[in-house]
């Protein structure tokens, strides 16, 4: 039992280290940032997506004026909770798909799995967002579909953890990644230990 | 070239999705040849200049927290900014779908508007949902937010004649409009609050005082 907590331990600060690896190179660093407010931005539009591309796109508002909107979802309706469970989960998005980016590179190849796990973040993250009692909540009608008389109720509970819930996959996802590209750093540095070539990644 | 396909067809198909819904969502939904988009401004619930270039319609459930904010938040700015001077007309359109509360609020504000007070009532109604919503924290689905005699007290408090009022609250006369104007909204796809439409664009859910005026400019 303590062994197996402490090499669970050990895979954790060993994920860690990959992942600050990874991330201390400014390309897939960029990558991360980029991805983050993607995602944030997708997810907090996801509804009204119409919206934000007439007000992108309209040349009669300023660039500051855009900037405002696109930073708005920091001071919606939602309340300063839902802002900083969103900011900290396209935070963790944003991380994975960068390293996720860093596997691809190196193993040649799209690992299915991982890529399957951040897409069902961003669902689970979307399905968090919204106000069931008001009916804009994607998960109202899906709960409508198996319980018609407490479709709300059963989706506020369902809301209040969903968010919560995609952080938890979201830190999980990122242990994945952090292992997988830890696995892919150490096979580079062996074969380069093997020719007596110093590793470049 | 087939195994290139099948490794990837699963991201493949994902961006596929991705872009189709991007695609949709940024479809002009917006068809201003009929009632559901306009402003009707005959509507006793319709207010601003008649030749204003920005039409504002909210659906609205008087129990819903986001319409509170909506209404207590976004509302007096775009009164002050935009309709007052000229520039939106706006009406409101209620629903009432949530629980029993609603259909009381509804039907209260058809009963204001027979005394003319329309306004008076719905910002009466909004301060006091607002502040039980966000102030005291209930949940307008399990907990009791408004009950008739609420509704009595609100309307009295912001003028309305009280006799008046209950007789026409209590009497019910009021029920087939807030149901009509529900259905209404349903047939046109409106199925959650608050649904705004500005010049025929749909806004809905979660919103900001930013973003709402930035696609009011947008339409001027």
């Amino acid at each position: 039992m303590v062994q197996s907590i402490q090499l669970a331990l050990i895979k954790i600060q060993l994920s860690i280290k990959t992942v600050f690896f990874v991330l201390t190179r400014w390309k897939y660093f960029l990558l991360a940032v980029g991805v983050s407010f993607l995602f944030f931005e997708l997810m907090y539009w996801a509804f009204n997506l119409n919206v934000l591309f007439i007000i992108l796109s309209s040349w009669k508002l300023s660039i500051i004026e855009k900037l405002e909107v696109l930073a708005s979802p920091l001071f919606s309706s939602s309340g300063p909770t839902a802002a900083i469970l969103m900011v900290v989960l396209s935070a963790i998005q944003g991380m994975n798909i960068s390293i996720l980016a860093y596997i691809i590179r190196k193993q040649k190849k799209i690992d299915v799995k991982l890529a399957g796990e951040s897409s069902l973040i961003g669902v689970l993250a979307i399905i968090g967002l919204g106000c069931p009692s008001c009916g804009t909540s994607l998960i109202t009608p899906i709960v409508a579909l198996f319980m018609s008389t407490s479709a709300v109720a059963v989706s506020e509970k369902i809301t209040a953890v969903m968010l919560p819930l995609a952080i938890i996959l979201g830190l999980y996802g990122l242990y994945s990644v952090g292992i997988k590209a830890a696995n892919i750093r150490s096979q580079i540095n062996l074969k380069y230990s093997d020719t007596n070539v110093a590793p470049t990644s | 070239m087939f195994s290139f396909i099948a490794d990837k067809k699963m991201p493949i198909i994902g961006i596929m999705l991705v872009l189709g819904f991007i695609i949709l969502a940024i479809q002009p939904k917006s068809d201003m040849t009929n009632s559901f988009t306009i402003v009707s401004m005959d509507s006793p619930m319709a207010r601003g200049d008649k030749d204003a270039p920005v039409s504002l319609i909210q659906y609205s459930d008087f129990l819903c927290p986001s319409c509170a904010y909506f209404s207590t938040q976004i509302m007096p700015v775009i009164e002050e900014k935009y309709i007052k001077t000229g520039k939106v007309k706006f009406e409101f359109r209620p629903m009432a779908f949530i629980a029993d509360g609603s259909n009381q609020s509804g039907m209260g504000g058809y009963c204001a508007i027979d005394q003319d007070k329309f306004w008076a009532y719905h910002d009466g109604v909004y301060k006091v949902v607002a502040d039980k919503v966000f102030n005291q924290k209930l949940d307008p689905k399990t907990d009791i937010i408004l009950t008739a005699n609420d509704v009595k007290v609100i309307s009295s408090g912001v003028g309305l004649d009280s006799k008046t009022f209950n007789d026409c609250l209590d009497s019910n006369t009021k029920s087939s409009s807030i149901i009509n104007s529900t259905k209404a909204a349903n047939r046109n796809g409106v199925t959650g609050t608050p649904y705004i439409m500005i010049n025929g664009q749909q806004y809905q859910g979660d919103m900001s005082l930013t973003s709402i005026e930035a696609l009011i400019k947008a339409q001027l």
